[in-house]
Parts: structure tokens; C-alpha cells; sequence
């Protein structure tokens, strides 16, 4: 498979003005994350509130430039030497979480459709980019599309609205879609039927998936065969594939995210079940200290957990734990 | 079965300039004391509509237009709807309370949580000391595990979004109510938070003995936390009865077809199917049942005949679709 993509050794800090006369805080939001996102494949972010994977996903779209590290587009540093930024910036596209925010509320969606195709293909005439636009209206769902282009975003629904976005994203051709918790403002009947259409465009149109949620259920669904990363306070702590990360998952992290999605089955006694963690305080981003992130939350830290914590391969899966025999033993 | 409160026959209204939109429509329902009660619905469905109707708050242009909403209290039985608004003042938070949705936005951003607390402590017990207010304070802020010395001088900016919700949760409680309106009240927290607020109301429910009304859209959360579930689509009560019955049963094509369309880790990816089409326009609804556009089991009657509510045989089970003639099981 070709690569599409490669971080290396991305840290992203921000500072926080901090009260007078005191130094400046600095936020430590990713901590040297390594990535590579080949061509035609679905990768799934998942972590709870603040873990980074936003601001990850927005330094694969372009959107934020890292502290430190770089990205590679096709090979070629995003930030130094692409020769091509037109092509990089519609490759990579993006679909947020709130669908009425990203959709110009005085345009109509012919309108919001319009502009980037115009923008990216300027000799393109008009009558073509028209039946473009109702082509990528009725791939994502939308039929018959004359009966959207005069819409306004407020006259559609969450879903609808979704697909348009999508119908955006798709617009530019792209290599590689980021959606940031694409179907989290759906309705839950409704959100199948958008990770259908993205499948869809996966595997018709070979476009590459990231997709960014902390719905492990709605991940294995969408996901299922692509990658997993997981993450936890700006550090990527498992990667592997879906089935082995949800079938077997390796750090202590994971287990307890997996362990908190209710059954759908009322026979199942799911509540005197405890989540496997010390406290519900997630740690500092702040004053990080040196070695394991989790180590606060962990029930199997030791003291070694406070020494600098590298990968250990099991399987196919890269963990980021040091006390893995500790983990497996009380298993 | 003891009750706490019973809709009988609520019908709301939004009172536009050409038209009236029916949110709530001939809405009956008891609801048990001492237990987790879920509401569940799609977006637009009326579930935030009715339970604003129990603290008789419906927002404007809204209008209670008939019905009784019965509240048992102890050796009294009276319609909250006949309350004037000096004794309704009275009833609402120290009755019936409601953790509203999004309580990241629920509270003063510009006072300390303690000066929310004590003010409304003092609306409802005028001669009560601020000694007092604080020892009842720390009484509750104990009960959803924060620590007080923090929270209690800070500002809603400086917890959390799982704190802030706690802080809501204490607040709720503090007039010791006997029934709780909770307004999904996780959805924008991730699923630790989710599970460690929902065993932490489950404790509520159990020690004090608080009933509470839960408004969700998430089918898994039902089955994981409450005791029954009452499930609404376009303003109509589709099915009513114990989680365990409603959950195996499976009676209703809507329920049936929410609970197929829910992604778990559990289910087999190919058996997850969406509802097809999408929730009802309330200015346009459907003749006859109101689901029937997106049911799969219709028949000829259906566009037609708008279904009863009947009870099934298995007791304390309603079920409102012409599939089923109640008393015995056929269908």
C-alpha cells in the first residue's frame, strides 16, 4: 500500500497565559506521536475529552502547525518541501463534528458547493461543476438533489446536513477524509446510515478514513478491518488493528474505555461490573512528569511506571505500557 | 404499583403565526415511584417538551393546550397544571427537580458554585444561615464524590465537563426532591464520565429513594441503567413497560429497529441496520400512525388508522401498533 501520510515526532504545545508577574504555562497536547496513513485505509482516533485527537487531526489536515515534528504528504514535508500545496490542501479534507457551524448559514447548498470546486478548478465550466454537484448529492444520499441545491442549512436536518458536508469533502476528489466525530449530533437511528454512506466512499471511491470519536461501538462498526489508535493524554498508548485492539486489548487504558460501553441487553448484570481505574481525574497536561501518563489512573502502576516508557510490540499491536506482565498476570 | 406522577391525555402546542405544531399529542403515562424511568426519542420527538411540562415551563410560544398532569405526593394528589404560580413556585426544584441538558451551560458562569447554591437555597427557606446552607452543601457535594474545598469557591470555568455535571446533579438534590427530570444528561461527556455519572445516579436512586425521569436518545444507556422505558416518536407514546420485556420482546418496529440500528461491541456488524427515511416533519405528520412511512411491517391499514395504546398480555406492557389487538399475543 502506498503512504499517504506520515507524522514523526509530532509535539503540539500551547501556552496558556498564566496570572501576572508568574512564567507562562505551556499545555503539552501531543507528546511525539508517529503515524503513517496509507492509501485507501480507516483509521479510528478514539480517546476521551482533551486526549489530542482533534488537534491531531487538525495537523493532518493542515489546519494547525505542529510545535515540533513533521508531516509528510506523499513523502514530501507538508511544512518545507511539497512542491504541489494545491494538490496537499484537496487531498486532505475535513468533516467536522457540528454540521450546522461548518455549513454557511446565508448560503444554500448549491452555494457551499459550489465555491470549492470553483476555487480548486477554475477552467472548469459551469454546467460541468452543476452536474457535479448533483452527482455528489446523490452519491451521499441526497435524491432527488434539485430538491436540496435551494436549501438553506437551516432548512435541513442534522443527517442532511452531515451529508452535505460530506458531499463537500468529497467534492475535491480527495485521497484522505478526517471526520471528527461526524455522527455524535445525530440521532442514533440516522447515524448508521452516514458511516454506511462513508464505507461506501471508502471502498467505491478508495478514499482513506480518519476518523476521530470516543465511540469505541460506533468505530468497530465504521472501522471494522482498519486501523486503531488510542489515545490518552496526547500519546498514542495502543495501535494495532480494530478486531485485535476491541477482541483483546493490551493497555489498562483500553480495557477501561472498552469496559464502559454499555450491552445492549438488560439480562446482562452490567452495573456491579467497576470500571478498572484508580480515579476519575484524568491527569495534568500541564506539569507532565517524566514516564507513564496513565500512572495516575492505573491499577497496575509500580515505581518502574515513573521511568520513561517505551512501545513494546505484542503481536501486531504497539502498546505503550511498562508494566505489561503486571497487566496480563492479574488478567 | 405506586406512582409519582401521571400524564393524562397532555396535548403541547407550539402557536405559530399560520399554523399549530403539535409537539406533545394526547400523551398518558404513569410513572413509578422510586424508580429510573427512561424517555426515549429522536430528536424533535417531544421528549425535552414533556418533561418541561411537569415543572408546568414550557418555553413560549408553547402552550399546555389540555390534559392533567397528576402529582402524588404522600397523602395528597393534585394537577400541577392547577397551581398558581405562588405555590407552583413552591413545587418547582423542591418536588420535582431537572438536571438540564448541556449542564455545561446550566450554570452562572460569573458566580461560585456555593453563591448558586445558597441562593437558591434561601429562595425556597428564607430564614436559613449561611452555616447552614454550607453544611448542607457539603452533605451533597460529598454524595456525587467532589471535593468540596475545591469546588465550592471555584467558578462553573474551572471544573470539568463530568464535574460540572456532578455540580448539577448536586443541585438538583439539594431541595431533596422526589422526582428528578434528568435531561440526557451525559451526552456530551465521553463514556468513563458516562458510566461513573450513571452509577453515581443509580446510588442516588437506591439510598434516597428519588424517582427519576430520564430524557435520552440513547437506546444502550436504557437498557445498561433504567428500570422502565417509555419510547416516544413524533409526540406519541409508542411503547411503555419494563426494560427487560421491552428490550427481549422487541415488539414495536420503531423499538425494534432503534435497537437494531444501535452499534455495540457485542452485536454482529451485519445484523446493525439503520431505520430507513427520516424522523417526522411535526408541521406535515403522517396520516394514520406516525411511523408508518419508515416501518417495514406496514400494511394497508396503517396509513389510515392512527393505532391505541393496548396493553399486552405479560402485564404493565403498552404498545401502541395496529400489529397488536392486546390481551393476548397474537400478531
Amino acid at each position: 500500500m502506498n503512504e499517504l501520510i506520515r507524522l514523526e515526532n509530532i509535539y503540539m504545545n500551547f501556552e496558556k497565559s498564566g496570572k501576572i508577574l508568574e512564567k507562562e504555562k505551556v499545555v503539552q497536547v501531543l507528546q511525539d506521536v508517529n503515524l503513517t496513513i496509507n492509501e485507501g485505509e480507516i483509521t479510528v482516533f478514539v480517546g476521551e475529552s482533551g486526549c489530542g485527537k482533534t488537534t491531531l487531526g487538525k495537523i493532518v489536515v493542515g489546519l494547525l502547525k505542529p510545535s515540533k515534528g513533521n508531516v509528510y504528504f506523499k513523502g514530501q514535508n507538508i511544512n518545507k518541501t511539497l512542491s504541489s500545496k494545491k494538490e496537499y490542501k484537496s487531498s486532505v479534507q475535513f468533516v467536522q463534528q457540528d454540521s450546522y457551524a461548518a455549513l454557511n448559514p446565508v448560503r444554500t447548498i448549491y452555494q457551499s458547493l459550489f465555491a470549492p470546486i470553483k476555487n480548486q478548478r477554475r477552467e472548469m465550466p459551469k454546467g460541468e461543476i452543476d452536474n457535479k454537484i448533483n452527482e455528489y448529492l446523490e452519491l451521499v444520499g441526497l435524491k432527488p438533489a434539485e430538491q436540496f441545491l435551494n436549501k438553506f442549512p437551516h432548512q435541513l436536518s442534522g443527517g442532511q446536513r452531515q451529508r452535505v458536508c460530506l458531499a463537500r469533502a468529497v467534492s475535491l476528489d480527495p485521497k484522505l477524509i478526517v471526520a471528527d466525530e461526524p455522527v455524535s449530533m445525530i440521532d442514533v437511528s440516522l447515524r448508521i446510515s452516514i458511516l454506511d454512506i462513508m464505507k461506501r466512499l471508502n471502498t467505491e471511491l478508495g478514499i482513506s478514513f480518519i476518523y476521530i470519536t470516543h465511540d469505541l461501538a460506533t468505530a468497530n462498526y465504521f472501522a471494522n478491518g482498519g486501523k486503531m489508535c488510542v489515545m490518552y493524554l496526547g500519546e498514542i498508548v495502543e495501535d494495532g488493528t480494530v478486531q485485535d485492539i476491541i477482541s483483546n486489548p493490551r493497555h489498562p487504558y483500553t480495557r477501561a474505555l472498552i469496559s464502559a460501553i454499555p450491552i445492549i441487553d438488560p439480562d446482562v448484570d452490567q452495573l456491579s461490573k467497576e470500571i478498572p481505574l484508580k480515579t476519575m481525574e484524568i491527569g495534568n497536561l500541564i506539569d507532565r512528569h517524566i514516564g507513564c501518563s496513565f500512572y495516575s489512573r492505573c491499577l497496575y502502576s509500580k515505581e518502574k511506571c515513573l521511568n520513561p516508557v517505551e512501545y513494546v510490540l505484542v503481536g501486531n499491536t504497539k502498546v505503550l505500557c511498562c508494566n505489561l506482565e503486571g497487566v496480563n498476570d492479574e488478567k | 404499583m405506586e406512582h409519582i406522577v401521571e400524564f393524562k391525555n397532555v396535548i403541547v402546542e407550539y402557536q405559530m403565526k399560520h399554523y399549530n405544531l403539535r409537539a406533545v399529542n394526547d400523551f398518558s403515562l404513569k410513572i413509578p415511584r422510586g424508580k429510573i424511568t427512561a424517555l426515549v426519542g429522536e430528536s424533535g420527538s417531544g421528549k425535552t417538551t414533556l418533561a418541561s411540562t411537569l415543572l408546568n415551563n414550557v418555553s413560549k410560544p408553547g402552550k399546555i393546550v389540555s390534559g392533567e398532569i397528576l402529582y402524588y405526593g404522600g397523602d395528597s394528589v393534585y394537577n400541577i397544571l392547577d397551581l398558581d404560580s405562588k405555590k407552583l413556585n413552591q413545587f418547582r426544584w423542591s418536588k420535582i427537580s431537572m438536571v438540564f441538558q448541556g449542564a455545561q451551560n446550566a450554570l452562572n458562569p460569573i458566580m461560585t458554585i456555593f453563591e448558586q447554591f445558597y441562593e437558591t437555597l434561601k429562595v425556597h427557606r428564607h430564614d436559613i444561615t449561611e452555616e447552614e446552607a454550607e453544611a448542607i452543601c457539603i452533605q451533597y457535594l460529598e454524595l456525587v464524590n467532589l471535593d468540596y474545598e475545591k469546588v465550592f469557591k471555584a467558578y462553573p470555568h474551572e471544573l470539568s465537563g463530568g464535574m460540572k455535571q456532578r455540580v448539577m446533579i448536586a443541585f438538583s438534590l439539594l431541595l431533596e426532591p422526589s422526582l428528578i427530570i434528568l435531561d440526557e444528561p451525559t451526552t456530551a461527556l465521553d463514556v468513563i464520565v458516562q458510566d461513573y455519572i450513571f452509577k453515581l445516579l443509580k446510588k442516588i436512586n437506591v439510598e434516597l429513594k428519588i424517582s427519576m425521569l430520564l430524557l435520552t436518545h440513547d437506546i444502550s444507556v436504557v437498557s445498561k441503567y433504567a428500570d422502565y422505558v417509555a419510547v416516544m416518536y413524533g409526540g406519541k407514546l409508542m411503547e411503555y413497560g419494563s426494560v427487560k420485556n421491552v428490550f427481549t420482546q422487541k415488539r414495536h418496529p420503531y423499538t425494534k429497529g432503534l435497537i437494531e440500528s444501535t452499534p455495540s461491541l457485542d452485536k454482529d456488524i451485519d445484523s446493525i441496520k439503520p431505520i430507513p427515511g427520516n424522523p417526522p416533519d411535526l408541521m406535515n405528520m403522517p396520516s394514520g400512525c406516525v411511523f408508518h412511512p419508515r416501518c417495514n411491517k406496514a400494511f394497508s391499514a396503517c396509513p389510515i388508522t392512527d393505532p391505541k395504546l393496548v396493553l399486552l398480555e405479560n402485564g404493565n406492557h403498552l404498545v401502541k401498533c395496529l400489529l397488536y389487538k392486546g390481551g393476548d399475543d397474537n400478531e
